[in-house]
């Protein structure tokens, strides 16, 4: 069965990622291989990765590594991808970094299209507004309020039909 | 914090979909989130809710020419501020089907909505023809408003400035991919337009039309849109009145059509002639894996030539010939069944099948090695019968569903 890894990178063959402010890491291919940004990359043996410096290029490599045997979802599926809300004990304790770190693994998830992790980043942040008021989610987040009060009051009418169960 | 990107927001609050509870907390944190989660929460509500105050922002998006026919009714929200944004623009499902309780609700003074379907039928019937003014108005405002709909239900409309507005959309080929009509008396000339614009669409991948009394003349447009259009893959025209010319219109274009797999022609008056021309359709037709014939006077006649015609036809995997009086004509399906016919899933409800018909079909189930799911719900298998099914099953390791009645279905999973 094809577990995604390649047949063009063996076991042994590694390849050197450089973040942003230029730590290198050394890396087996079949990450690379596995994610079309990361392969786009190392058309050489070494290459350089923008806009990700080495803190967080280290965690995402990290969660890269340790899935590296996952099977490849298929990426039309969004439904099934998104259907799972259970996270697994690992992502878990892997992601229970503090607020800064996460929103930074998300961002660069995005940016080098590593959508499992990118899902697993923002069902984490899901979870922490559950059950949570629209004040106590600012307060989480440490986000500014913009509304003037007369919009916020709009809105809130607008849309109360949702908040009623 | 580290500002996320819309794009990322949106993976965020794409986890409730379905969670509206959640999403208004999300709506009142600030403008971004608000400008991203309405386009989750206005996407389908009318699917999850049918709250008062929804019903009221559809009517406060209503434009003059919406409204007028509302006005004498004094039904509109008084003193309200035009909502913040078009929420309708939004809609991405949307099946008039839902509107009704909705309107209900609305109807009903504050606190005296139904709790339950005995009182909402009362209500219903109360304000019956308000209902259908206020829901024919609310549909051109979202016919009007909403740019990205894919999956559009309309049914039961009366007034035809309405069906206007749809023929309009549906030429402009618009974003949708799923168009289910129901019960709509289209004229001749709608049918005409409506053919006009399905013959050049490129984005409906299937289309129903149910109960809309569609017969020859209206065959003749469809077989017309069989013709030239390639991207229509499923076609179901329940609740008609296809069966003769009809069928001979339709028939000519399915000879040719390359792209349609799935056509339903259940309840419309088809007979022994009709099964003829469709068994004709099967030889040459290499594309259609389902054809659903419930409910039509097939008879075993009917029955056996298209049951013949799968003999040459191998695409095919998918047919119901229930309610059809096939009775005796079984005889011709168990042979069928016994050569291993590319059927996969057979409906024979209601066949008059007594004993002897349904131990003929488990001697085929003995050899059949195809068939996946078998239905023979309202026929009298009688105790031997039963028996003579489960006897089979020891035999046959294929078939996964068998629904025998409905205190004795079968479902086997298999390693």
């Amino acid at each position: 069965m094809d577990n995604g890894t390649s047949n063009s990178a063996s076991e042994n063959e590694t390849i050197t990622l450089k973040s942003c402010d230029g730590i290198e890491f050394h890396i087996d291919a079949r990450i690379a291989n596995r994610y079309t940004l990361l392969n786009n990359w190392n058309g050489g043996e070494s290459a350089c990765i923008p806009n990700v410096n080495g803190k967080v290029l280290e965690k995402v490599l990290e969660w890269c590594e340790h899935h590296i045997n996952d099977p490849q979802l298929n990426c039309g599926d969004d439904d099934s991808r998104r259907r799972n809300t259970i996270i697994e004990e690992w992502d878990e304790n892997f992601l229970s970094c503090d607020q800064d770190m996460l929103f930074e693994i998300i961002l660069a998830a995005n940016y080098l299209e590593i959508k499992p992790l990118l899902d697993l980043g923002c069902k984490t942040v899901a979870n922490m507004m559950k059950s949570k008021s629209p004040e106590e989610i600012r307060s989480a987040f440490n986000i500014d309020n913009d509304y003037t009060p007369e919009e916020e009051e709009q809105f809130r009418k607008e849309n109360e039909w949702a908040e009623d169960y | 914090m580290i500002s996320l990107p819309n794009e990322c927001l949106f993976e965020i609050f794409d986890n409730f979909k379905h969670n509206y509870k959640i999403l208004f907390s999300c709506l009142l944190v600030n403008r971004q989130w608000c400008r991203i989660v309405v386009q989750i929460l206005w996407s389908n509500p009318l699917s999850h809710k049918k709250h008062r105050n929804l019903i009221k922002i559809y009517l406060l998006l209503l434009n003059s020419e919406e409204k007028a026919p509302l006005i004498s009714l004094n039904i509109l929200p008084q003193n309200e501020p035009k909502p913040l944004f078009e929420y309708t623009s939004y809609t991405t499902s949307f099946n008039s089907y839902n509107l009704n309780e909705g309107i209900v609700n609305w109807l009903c003074p504050e606190g005296d909505e139904p709790h339950n379907f005995s009182e909402y039928a009362n209500k219903y019937s109360k304000y019956k023809n308000v209902v259908q003014v206020t829901k024919d108005s609310i549909i051109s405002m979202l016919l009007r408003t909403s740019k990205k709909i894919k999956n559009l239900g309309l049914g039961e409309i009366n007034d035809n400035k309405v069906v206007k507005i749809l023929l309009e959309i549906l030429y402009k080929n618009s974003s949708i991919t799923l168009l289910d009509i129901y019960k709509i008396k289209f004229s001749f000339e709608e049918v005409r337009t409506l053919g006009d614009s399905l013959r050049k669409n490129t984005c409906i991948t299937s289309l129903k039309l149910c109960e809309c009394e569609l017969g020859s003349k209206e065959a003749k447009i469809l077989a017309e849109v069989l013709h030239e259009n390639t991207t229509l893959v499923s076609l179901n025209l329940p609740i008609n009145k296809l069966g003769g010319e009809g069928i001979e219109e339709l028939s000519e274009a399915l000879y040719k059509n390359t792209t349609l797999t799935t056509l339903d022609l259940s309840f419309n008056m088809l007979g022994i002639k009709d099964g003829q021309t469709l068994a004709k359709v099967l030889y040459r037709n290499s594309s259609l894996t389902s054809l659903k014939l419930y409910s039509n006077k097939l008879g075993s006649e009917g029955v056996a030539v298209i049951i013949e015609s799968l003999y040459k036809n191998t695409v095919l995997t998918t047919l119901d010939i229930g309610n059809n009086e096939i009775g005796k004509g079984v005889k011709m399906i168990a042979d069928a069944l016994c050569k291993n016919v590319a059927l996969t899933s057979l409906n024979l409800n209601k066949n008059q099948l007594g004993i002897c018909e349904i131990k003929e079909l488990a001697k085929a189930l003995c050899k059949n090695t195809t068939l996946t799911s078998l239905t023979l719900y309202g026929n009298q298998p009688g105790v031997e019968g039963e028996k003579a099914l489960m006897e089979a099953l020891c035999k046959n390791d294929t078939l996964i569903y068998l629904g025998i009645n409905h205190d004795n279905t079968i479902t086997r999973t298999f390693q």
